[in-house]
């Protein structure tokens, strides 16, 4: 008798601790322990290659892709894209559009705000781990940073600044947003910051010969890529003393040059060209060649304008000249942009700044100077090494710094075409001088925006609220403390 | 033992105690419904700062019902703050004022029985008229969308469980005014007003609802020109119009040119400026007459276009003035004059590799190199298109371009299309359909103008396939025949072309012998030997075009064999049936080069 309760009994405990189990368990579920990490250099060497690792996944290249291609007029969504896709050439952007999922980005931001985090734990622990690797360490986290961030401000504008890692979702507090300013002022502390922390090489060249260098200097951020993007936020913010100033930090070192004419090496191999580029090469696939060169690509070039307005043909003189970078050559007459690479699977790197990026930040940032010759001469210079065409020659005064600009920014159309950076010219073209050039987005919408709703596209971008995208409606959901663009509220 | 076994009964007994406390101390509280999502009515209830009379309304109108029901609506839903300035624009005090019946047709004009986000506004109107029966217009003003130019959404989409909520600031009201009452009634259209009553089209134009009217002719367009734009063009008052027109003195005779100048400017079916921007063909109420539309940047164009080789310019619509809505319809004003254009029936040479939709789609390709017709699932030029565009084959439809002179295959201006087309095989389309020229009605002969190919299948032409006046024409065109095919087997011989004429055969491209003002020497085809009847132009039959329009021919295959890269189309010719010169000019690979009889 007594047995059988002892018995019951054990059996009811014995239930009662295996459920137990969970709740004394005090590792956390949701995430790798700290505890067990950032104890050695090579900790944090792998925590920084898990940086690089988020931007080559796929879904920050995709983002940067679509918010820069896909708002502006040379890709045009094909009959594969989504209805959301349409959507955003007619101006008709929901709060529920898919183009406004930003989290492939802040995934890979987290990943840097741990490494700023606690790389000082691990320094303080392991005594092989340098200064000067800590440094380079910690100020390619901020240039990646600031870059994902330069990107989400360009498409969004007022964006929550998040500076702290999340560990676990617990850590995870509302951020409320900061404004533009706010960011960029963020952007330029931090990027004069890593200036001083990054080296000019990762791997050194080999002596006597500084033109060909190891592809890690290009995959990875070097003090180069950290002044070239400096530069490209100093123009975004209308600072041109201070971007020609960064700019020329690296003109004049040489290390950088044309290769001449354009071809598809600058886009496979870590040429000579190439600053700062997302590395495929010997790691994952590109997803450049589902978007853009597949047979069921969703995003296709605009062949028609792109082969009338911006590699516009010759007419007299040399009928037959073609510029390097044209059709034929950097992208298909069937609308595939090859210069992300003709194979499948394709390990073509993603280009993020190249020495012709700089030369053109370069020549606008004189120009809007007014040195407009300087600017003139570089342009000169870019064209007669790329085998641009006569046709698309802009006969500019040297003194007419708005035609300049925007000669420019026709330039850096054909040189940078399809690399995410078409919308977020034409944004700055239109927005300097307290949107002195609106003009140029209701051009551009009259163009791509389809025939029954033109009017009201046309209408839409003039209200400078609508050149940012609204942030998206999950998100809204998630944080109550976001606050839509008021663009978007009506 | 016995006292055992009682005390294994009780085992379950107290089992059972047990778990039965553990349940109740915890009861589940099941979800009952599917959604949280309350209807239309219900969102208008949980918000009675801002849709107490609405709600009112609706409960007058008898809507509450329906709204608050399954289904699929849209409401345009007016503030408290809209209403009140609608009541006092009534003259009225309260909503006691109103009928139920007035205040019923107010909220059918603000319910579509459809869910219309605004991502399916355009501009122009909504494609579903409102429960009132008439259409409702959108617009962007300030970045922000509008109904009928005045009211604006101040909050869109908001989703509920029967359909969508748009707020908007101001009361809809419906137009109050007719089409012939508006034209009437504006003091800048008074020559066009008094034309309309002469000619007895106000009559045409005027609507009281409820009045019963055919379908087609419930909502209509009116295209009018200002007094300003008259007295621009010498016409100071209606009876300088009527004297300029009218050449039977009796301007309600239809065969009056006034009434047909003035039945040119009206058509069935309310378009706004959207609607008519896309159409590219406007039907007017004169018989077989259509205005030609197009959109060329933001500005929309009437009758503007390329006739015969000259640029004609048209009339462009005021923009500020037009979309203007009524009671019946839509109201535009055109800034120039514009009237029926009489023309006179010409031959139409149409080279199918050279109209001006495929110029635009193959952009710098144009006679430079060989570009696919179809890109990404979609073809190049609105002017051709397909039976389907999910074959294999699909892709390999070319424009084919060869700079060299030639004289065994020339095409005219060096370009032919290379389709791929077959009766009976499942990876290719069977017919192409191809957008004509303008063609002056009229009775034309058709001619197809290929290069031979043994492989070629046998075609058929239809004209105007599925519309009313679709005709298939006799002649089946035998790709894989020469010229020999019309039985004149010397072609060197004098009479040769009148011999194949007779049997609807011609040679189309440039041969010995032919006069050429600039005397271009290359690439000139032989009378005699092997490459002689290679290029064929071959009669289909005759067509009668019933209005000046563009028409749309379709080649269908109807039967031979049909291998890959076998039909090198060249030209269709559309010849006036009584024009004695079917067969020149002749053409050249070298653009504009034309060939005429030897002089």
């Amino acid at each position: 008798m007594q047995k059988i309760y002892l018995i019951i009994g054990i059996v009811i405990i014995a239930a009662g601790m295996s459920s137990c189990k969970k709740w004394l368990d005090l590792q956390p579920q949701d995430g790798i322990t700290k505890a067990e990490f950032w104890k050695t250099k090579e900790d944090v060497r792998a925590a920084l290659m898990g940086i690089y690792s988020s931007l080559n996944e796929g879904g920050v290249e995709e983002r940067i892709f679509i918010w820069g291609e896909l708002r502006g007029d040379m890709v045009i969504p094909t009959s594969t894209a989504s209805d959301d896709d349409r959507f955003v050439k007619n101006m008709n952007i929901l709060s529920t559009n898919d183009i406004s999922d930003w989290s492939a980005l802040y995934g890979a931001i987290n990943n840097c705000n741990l490494l700023i985090d606690f790389a000082k734990d691990a320094r303080a622990l392991d005594p092989t781990f340098t200064e000067d690797l800590y440094n380079s360490y910690l100020g390619e986290a901020l240039t990646i940073r600031s870059l994902l961030y330069f990107y989400l401000v360009r498409t969004f504008r007022d964006i929550p600044l998040k500076l702290k890692g999340s560990y676990k979702d617990t850590d995870v507090q509302p951020t409320p947003q900061a404004t533009a300013q706010q960011v960029i002022g963020q952007l330029i502390s931090d990027l004069t910051t890593a200036q001083g922390l990054v080296p000019d090489y990762h791997e050194p060249p080999a002596q006597g010969n500084n033109v060909t260098e190891s592809p890690v200097n290009k995959g990875r951020i070097t003090k180069p890529g950290v002044t070239a993007l400096l530069a490209d936020v100093y123009l975004w913010n209308e600072e041109y003393d201070k971007a020609a100033a960064e700019a020329d930090k690296i003109l004049a070192t040489n290390r950088y040059r044309l290769q001449g004419k354009a071809t598809l090496s600058i886009f496979s191999s870590s040429t000579s060209e190439t600053i700062f580029e997302i590395s495929h090469k010997d790691s994952r696939e590109s997803p450049m060649y589902a978007l853009v060169i597949n047979s069921k690509k969703p995003f296709a070039v605009d062949n028609v304008f792109v082969n009338a307005d911006v590699f516009t043909p010759n007419l007299q003189g040399d009928l037959d000249a073609r510029d390097s970078r044209g059709e034929q050559f950097l992208f298909a007459s069937d609308g595939s942009i090859i210069k992300y690479g003709i194979e499948n699977p394709s390990y073509y790197n993603f280009q993020v700044y190249r020495i012709s990026d700089v030369m053109l930040i370069k020549a606008e940032a004189a120009a809007q100077l007014g040195r407009g010759a300087e600017a003139l001469v570089i342009l000169n210079d870019l064209r007669t090494a790329r085998g641009a065409l006569a046709a698309t020659n802009r006969e500019v005064d040297e003194a007419d710094t708005d035609d300049i600009v925007r000669f420019v920014i026709e330039e850096r159309a054909r040189e940078l075409a399809f690399e995410g950076k078409r919308w977020f010219d034409l944004l700055r073209l239109a927005k300097k001088d307290n949107y002195s050039n609106l003009d140029v987005l209701v051009d551009l919408v009259s163009r791509t925006a389809d025939v029954s709703v033109k009017q009201s596209a046309i209408n839409k971008i003039k209200d400078v609220n609508s050149h940012y995208l609204p942030v998206l409606e999950t998100e809204l959901f998630k944080d109550p403390t976001l606050k839509q663009n008021p663009f978007y509220t009506k | 033992m016995k006292k055992h076994k009682h005390f294994i009964l009780q085992i379950p007994l107290l089992l059972g105690l047990f778990c039965l406390c553990c349940l109740s101390c915890n009861k589940q509280v099941f979800r009952e419904t599917t959604t949280d999502e309350v209807n239309i009515t219900g969102y208008l209830d949980e918000h009675p700062e801002s849709y107490s009379l609405l709600s009112e309304i609706l409960i007058r109108a008898r809507a509450s019902g329906y709204l608050g029901a399954y289904g699929t609506y849209t409401l345009f839903a007016p503030d408290n703050e809209a209403i009140t300035k609608w009541v006092a624009a009534n003259g009225k005090a309260s909503l006691d004022d109103f009928r139920d019946a007035e205040l019923d047709s107010f909220v059918r004009y603000h319910v579509i029985r459809d869910t219309v986000g605004s991502l399916r506004f355009t501009d122009g109107k909504i494609k579903t008229p409102t429960l009132f029966g008439e259409f409702l217009y959108t617009d962007v003003a300030n970045g922000v969308f509008r109904v009928n130019k005045r009211a604006q959404i101040i909050r869109s989409n908001i989703r509920c469980g029967n359909g969508i909520i748009h707020a908007i600031n101001e009361a809809l009201t419906p137009p109050r005014q007719s089409l012939a009452e508006l034209i009437a009634g504006n003091p800048r259209y008074t020559i066009f007003a008094e034309a309309l009553r002469a000619t007895g089209f106000y009559d045409t134009l005027y609507y009281k609802r409820g009045t019963e009217v055919p379908a087609e002719k419930r909502f209509q367009t009116a295209i009018v020109e200002s007094d300003s734009v008259f007295q621009a063009a010498g016409i100071m008052n209606f009876e300088d119009l009527k004297q300029r027109f009218s050449k039977t003195g009796d301007p309600k005779n239809h065969s009056d040119s006034l009434w047909l100048y003035v039945a040119y400017h009206l058509s069935n079916s309310g378009n706004y400026l959207e609607d008519i921007a896309s159409l590219s063909s406007l039907y007017t109420l004169a018989p077989k007459e259509i205005l030609s539309t197009k959109l060329a940047g933001t500005r929309v164009l009437l009758n503007d276009d390329v006739f015969n080789g000259v640029y004609e310019p048209g009339a462009e619509l005021n923009r500020v003035e037009s979309d203007v809505t009524a009671v019946n319809g839509v109201l535009h004003e055109s800034l120039q004059m514009f009237a029926i254009k009489v023309r006179q029936q010409v031959p139409v040479y149409f080279d199918l590799a050279t109209s001006p939709e495929l110029l635009t789609g193959l952009g710098a390709a144009y006679r430079n190199k060989s570009t696919p017709l179809v890109v990404n699932g979609e073809s190049i030029a609105s002017s051709i298109s397909y039976e389907k565009m999910d074959v294999i084959t699909i892709g390999s439809n070319t424009y084919n371009f060869s700079a060299s002179l030639e004289t065994k295959r020339p095409y005219a201006n060096g370009d032919m299309l290379g389709l791929q087309m077959c009766s009976n095989n499942a990876n290719r389309v069977k017919y192409v359909d191809f957008k004509t020229p303008y063609l002056v009605k009229g009775r034309y002969k058709v001619w197809v103008c290929y290069a031979q190919n043994g492989n070629g299948p046998q075609l058929q032409v239809i004209f105007n396939p599925g519309r009313t006046d679709e005709q298939t024409l006799p002649n089946i065109v035998f790709l894989n025949q020469s010229l020999s095919a019309s039985g004149v087997s010397n072609l060197a011989d004098p009479n040769a072309d009148n011999l194949m004429l007779a049997q609807g055969y011609k040679r189309y491209m440039a041969t010995t012998g032919d006069y050429n003002a600039n005397g271009v020497t290359g690439g000139i085809k032989p009378k005699t030997g092997s490459e002689a009847s290679l290029n064929v132009g071959r009669l289909a039959g005759v067509i009668n075009v019933e209005t000046t329009d563009r028409h749309t021919v379709r080649l269908l295959a109807i039967g031979g064999t049909c291998k890959s890269n076998a039909i090198y189309l060249d030209m269709v010719h559309f010849i006036p049936a009584d024009d004695p010169e079917q067969i020149y000019p002749r053409f050249h690979q070298l653009p504009g080069e034309l060939f005429y009889r030897p002089q």
